[in-house]
């Protein structure tokens, strides 16, 4: 090693040296020339291995013996000083003795079995621990084997390029721990290898134009500092830009390492990566915390749940002038709500829309106890469970609008479905679909199910007074306080042609009267604390206002329906944390523009009401789309899916969903191809402008990504066949002239054809004339290719030859 | 591998001094015809491929001095033929001749075994004659009372044509055209060429013969023999030959072609371009020889309708890719 070099080079001829020790000898200067940074590359090589195989013990620390540690560094720091002064010796001996130095291979062998012995450390010693009966996490042990090789490359590493395979192995593993350790030091560690690492590419790049031009560069020992503290600044800046931007908690969220049990992408009993697994075993540690695992054990019974699953969601609702006497729960019950079944009241309750802030329980997605739904059809779906159609100004109401209606038995398939005609129209009703729900841990009697649906089917059901309609319309399970978990619920449902909305000018009210759509009037409708006083809040009239403003030109009715979505999806923010307060909730929503999903459904509901056009508050679940798993084909539905949206009537019994909540997805209906590519385009049109736009700057810029291109293509075929090399080089000459303008007709000879563009240039002409002599010598006259590989003349060519020159030339 | 090694043992040893009198040869013929570096290039390829020579020029352009000059440098012997309409083939192959002296029939060589000949105004005999020297040159042989008689290894001829004034005059058939490797222009010398030439005679004793050259043999005629040899044994890349059928497939499908290449003209083209090659110190054949002395190889082989036969050339060789590099 160091010292090798230098002693041997006292001896050794020039040549030998160049071929013993692959220093590169600047050819112009014939003096003995041995590379000074050598030792400095090596030094900071394994500083660099040092701080790698630190960064791993940071990891590790915590979790394996002590004892281990000094054992395996024992042993290292045996090791290498044992060779060290072995290899110190033999150069001695090389001095000495003349012979040896030509031989070779024993050094080489030397080196290999040190490299190989401290590979080996690591992984002996931790067998023999295994032995003594303590487990053994056998990946830690092969990153450590692989930072002491980055060591061992980086000291004992014969050749030029071992050195750089080692800073390579050493930042993998550097990035690593920084990645994964909980210790603060694997993260400076990483800083300072970073650091370090910046230091050597520059001080690499600085000795090699050292040796290759020393009279042409001038020296200047503050720019190489200046340069590595340029990037220092810049790497700090980009942290201060990235800080708060990356959580840091995401990280290995997906579970890639093979002990952490995998993700819940792939297998649903895997404890979804690192670190959730955490919280899961300190439940299982910690008997007094209410983790995951004895909520499933303890609160997964018939008892009657304290809370309501919208109230979760939504914040509790505001009860004015009720007080029971109630003790206070403690704080850690009622701040987790884990595993809790999701609940729903039945029909006829009401639905206020004050609501206190609701509290944003932080909790780790760790197992199904959540589920409260799940969904085989498609997602974005919206399954309502009960709708409310009176409003007083802060409350929503159910008055039974929907006659009672008979369930039609058919049996199809060996299943008994049961149908109901009352909200199909042939007109917007085109297509059936079948969906399935499954009911986990659900409450309520109500049947999750699309606004659209026609029919329902339970296995093995075949009576029809299980089913019926309540008066808003939902089917439910008359006689039960909820369907069992775990039931299959298959449902047929109706698609909307949404054409057939637009042709629709204005929606018919076949069985509503208009004094239903008044709500003011119809407060007395509600059973409870019915509203005696009418609410003529600011909020409601400031949205009417807004509507009316909207829809002022004459717009059908399903266009006014887009418009006022549109209005709130762009105008105001999805909020559920926002509180709108509890005298006039919508004002309030109206003048913070944010809020819960309850005040988009609602202000919806109250400017389409404006407008004369039906609308009623829905409550129900969203199969949000990134739940779904492509394993099981089906849509997990979780306690906080619970959403609110509106529905408008549109004929008779029919009613559409309406989605104003920004975040949620539309609901989907069958459009016309054009009427989608319509859509589409027009939703894309940014990114479309944005593509053309980048499109055009590569355009004009094609000269500069042409070149590059050419030059990067030059220096990668570097390491292919010296054959290929010389195939990229005629290509890219050829592709530069295309650039330039000046394609070469097929018939024209390249070397014709670009004397004839730079003929004029006698040192081009003259290079021209000497790489194609060589060009035609390998291709026509059968001549090894190698001596293209490093020819100077074809490298200069490549880049004199720029567009800009042959443009210039040719003029 | 036996006749790879046969053909190695074949190919002739040329040393850098053949390529040296090859240069100095070139350097007679530039000085003989001044600034005609590429006809007197061309002259010397077609001496390399065993050709011969056809120029169509006028008067006074330095034909005679071209043959000459090559002649001397050569060291052989040098033949000139004013083809008139009373020439007869046996002017030209010789005949034997009743010796009364000895009771034998005696053979006079006519002037087709000589090595170098410049048959002046060929379009101005007879078929006949004609027909006769462009047989000798065929067969580099020349049977005279049905006694079979070699001409020289070297044998090289340039005949001339008068472009204009060609009343009286019978134009050589294409088949025979078809024997010459290449037709060259000549052409009037540029003006520093011809200061030069004003310069030089002023020194000169002889006025019309141009400059008296050095008696002097630059190349003896077994130099040339192996150099000959040498070409018939160049390198040709097969992606070379490829090209070179597909230039001659594309001479017989142009539009406007009559005539494309023979077979025959094809392999001249070959050998010219090897003969291109190693006047230019090469062992191999590049695309650029086929196309530099294709104009010339095509031009005395090829019939076009109507337009001009360059322009035809200059069509072909841009429509037909050349051989990339791979």
């Amino acid at each position: 090693m160091i010292y090798e070099v230098r002693g041997v080079s006292r001896n050794l001829s020039k040549d030998e040296l160049v071929r013993t020790h692959s220093i590169r000898i600047n050819t112009s200067h014939r003096s003995p020339f041995v590379n000074p940074w050598r030792q400095r590359k090596r030094r900071e090589a394994c500083l660099l291995g040092m701080l790698a195989v630190v960064g791993i013990y940071a990891v590790r620390i915590g979790y394996e013996p002590i004892l281990q540690f000094v054992a395996e560094l024992g042993a290292v720091l045996l090791l290498l000083s044992g060779s060290i002064a072995f290899f110190w010796k033999q150069n001695r001996k090389a001095l000495a003795d003349a012979r040896y130095r030509n031989n070779e291979s024993p050094k080489i062998a030397g080196r290999l079995g040190i490299i190989l012995g401290l590979v080996c450390i690591p992984i002996l010693l931790r067998l023999a621990v295994a032995f003594t009966g303590s487990a053994a996490a056998w990946e830690m042990v092969w990153l450590t084997s692989f930072g002491f090789a980055a060591m061992g490359l980086a000291l004992f590493g014969w050749r030029e390029r071992d050195v750089g395979l080692s800073v390579i192995c050493s930042g993998f593993l550097v990035l690593f721990a920084a990645a994964s350790a909980d210790e603060i030091a694997a993260v400076w560690c990483a800083i300072l290898w970073a650091m370090i690492c910046l230091w050597w590419l520059v001080a690499n790049h600085w000795e090699r134009l050292d040796q290759c031009m020393s009279h042409s560069v001038r020296r200047l020992p503050m720019l190489r500092l200046g340069s590595m503290l340029l990037g220092v600044t810049l790497a700090l800046l980009t942290a201060l830009i990235a800080w708060g931007q990356v959580g840091g908690s995401a990280r290995l969220s997906w579970g890639f390492m093979p002990t952490s049990g995998g993700n819940d992408y792939g297998d649903e009993a895997a404890r979804s990566g690192v670190g959730n697994g955490d919280a899961i075993v300190a439940a299982e540690q910690h008997a007094a915390t209410f983790g995951a695992v004895d909520s499933n054990v303890f609160l997964d019974s018939d008892q009657p749940s304290l809370f309501d699953m919208f109230d979760d969601t939504l914040g509790e609702p505001f009860r004015p002038k009720q007080s029971e006497r109630a003790v206070a729960l403690k704080q850690q019950e009622t701040s987790d709500l884990e595993g809790r079944p999701g609940e729903s009241g039945s029909g006829g309750q009401s639905f206020p829309i004050a609501r206190r802030k609701a509290e944003q329980p932080s909790k780790a997605k760790s197992d199904n106890s959540d589920v409260v739904l799940r969904w085989i059809g498609p997602t974005g779906s919206r399954l309502a469970m009960e709708r409310f159609n009176v409003f007083d100004g802060v409350k929503w109401y159910a008055s039974g609008t929907v006659a009672p209606q008979q369930l039609e038995h058919q049996k199809l398939n060996d299943r008994d479905w049961f149908f109901f005609s009352g909200s199909f129209d042939s007109a917007i009703h085109r297509k059936t679909y079948q969906q399935a729900v499954k009911v986990m841990r659900l409450k309520s009697p109500r049947i999750p199910a699309p606004s659209q649906v026609a029919g329902v089917s339970i296995k093995d059901v075949d009576r029809s007074d299980f089913f019926s309609i309540s008066s808003d319309g939902s089917i439910f399970m008359p006689g039960r306080t909820s369907i069992p978990a775990q039931t299959n619920i298959r449902i047929v449902s109706w698609g909307v042609d949404e054409a057939s909305l637009f042709q629709i000018d204005r929606f018919s009210y076949s069985r509503l009267e208009r004094g239903d759509i008044q709500f003011r009037e119809s407060g007395d409708a509600a059973e409870d604390a019915g509203p005696s006083v009418q609410r003529i809040s600011a909020g409601v009239k400031e949205f009417e206002r807004i509507s009316r403003e909207l829809a002022s030109g004459e717009l059908s009715d399903w266009k006014a329906v887009n418009k006022i979505v549109a209005y709130l999806r762009s105008e105001f923010e999805f909020d559920r944390a926002a509180d709108c307060g509890l005298e006039d909730p919508l004002n309030e929503f109206y003048q913070q523009r944010r809020g819960g999903d309850h005040m988009f459904a609602t202000a919806a509901c109250v400017m389409l009401r404006a407008l004369g056009i039906h609308s009623r508050l829905t409550t129900g679940f969203y199969a949000d789309p990134d739940n779904f798993k492509f394993a099981d084909g089906e849509t997990s539905i979780f306690r906080d899916d619970a959403h609110v949206w509106l529905e408008v009537n549109v004929a008779g019994d029919v009613w559409i969903p309406v989605e104003p909540t920004p975040g949620y997805e539309h609901p989907k209906f069958n459009s016309s191809l054009l009427r989608l590519a319509s859509q589409v385009c027009w939703a894309s049109l940014p990114y479309l402008g944005a593509v053309a736009c980048l499109l055009i700057a590569v355009w004009f810029s094609r000269i500069i990504w042409g070149e590059l291109v050419c030059l990067l293509a030059w220096y990668l075929a570097a390491l292919c066949s010296p054959r290929l090399r010389l195939r990229v080089w005629t290509k890219s000459i050829d592709f530069k002239c295309r650039l330039a303008r000046l394609p070469r007709p097929m018939g024209v000879p390249q070397r014709r054809w670009i004397k004839n563009i730079c003929g004029a240039d006698k040192d081009i002409s003259d290079k021209v004339d000497a790489c194609f002599d060589q060009l035609d010598a390998i291709v026509f006259g059968g001549r090894p290719s190698n001596g293209f590989s490093d020819n100077k003349i074809a490298d200069e060519l490549i880049r004199q030859l720029n567009v800009r020159f042959l443009v210039k030339c040719h003029q | 591998m036996v006749a790879v090694d046969e053909l190695e043992r074949k190919i002739p040893v040329i040393d850098a001094s053949d390529f040296d009198r090859l240069r100095r040869l070139s350097g007679v013929l530039r000085s003989a015809l001044l600034g005609k570096a590429d006809k007197t290039d061309l002259v010397l390829t077609c001496l390399l491929a065993q050709g011969h020579l056809l120029l169509d020029d006028l008067p006074g352009t330095g034909k005679t001095t071209l043959a000459k000059a090559l002649a001397s440098s050569l060291g052989g012997r040098f033949a000139r033929i004013q083809c008139t309409p009373d020439l007869l083939p046996t002017d030209i192959t010789g005949f034997t001749l009743y010796n009364q002296k000895t009771h034998e029939f005696e053979f006079h060589s006519g002037p087709v075994f000589f090595d170098v000949l410049l048959a002046d105004e060929l379009n101005r005999t007879t078929p006949r004659t004609q027909s006769a020297l462009l047989e000798a040159m065929a067969e580099r042989q020349v049977t005279i009372d049905s006694e079979a008689r070699p001409l020289a290894d070297t044998f090289f001829v340039i005949a001339t044509q008068n472009p204009i004034d060609s009343h009286g005059s019978y134009p050589l058939p294409e088949a025979q055209l078809d024997r010459f490797s290449i037709r060259l222009e000549i052409g009037y010398p540029d003006r520093e060429a011809q200061l030069a030439m004003l310069e030089r005679a002023v020194s000169e004793t002889e006025v019309e013969g141009g400059p008296q050259l050095k008696e002097q043999v630059v190349m003896p005629l077994d130099v040339l023999h192996r150099l000959q040899t040498k070409v018939a044994m160049t390198k040709v890349h097969p992606s070379v030959r490829e090209y070179l059928v597909d230039l001659v497939e594309a001479t017989r499908q142009h539009g406007s072609v009559e005539l494309g290449v023979s077979p025959r003209g094809m392999l001249i083209w070959q050998r010219m371009a090897q003969a291109w090659a190693v006047l230019h110190e090469r062992d191999f054949v590049s695309p650029t020889d086929v196309q530099d002395v294709g104009s010339h190889v095509l031009s005395v082989r090829m019939i076009v309708r109507g337009g001009r036969l360059d322009k035809v050339v200059q069509e072909i060789f841009e429509q037909v890719p050349v051989p990339e590099y791979r």
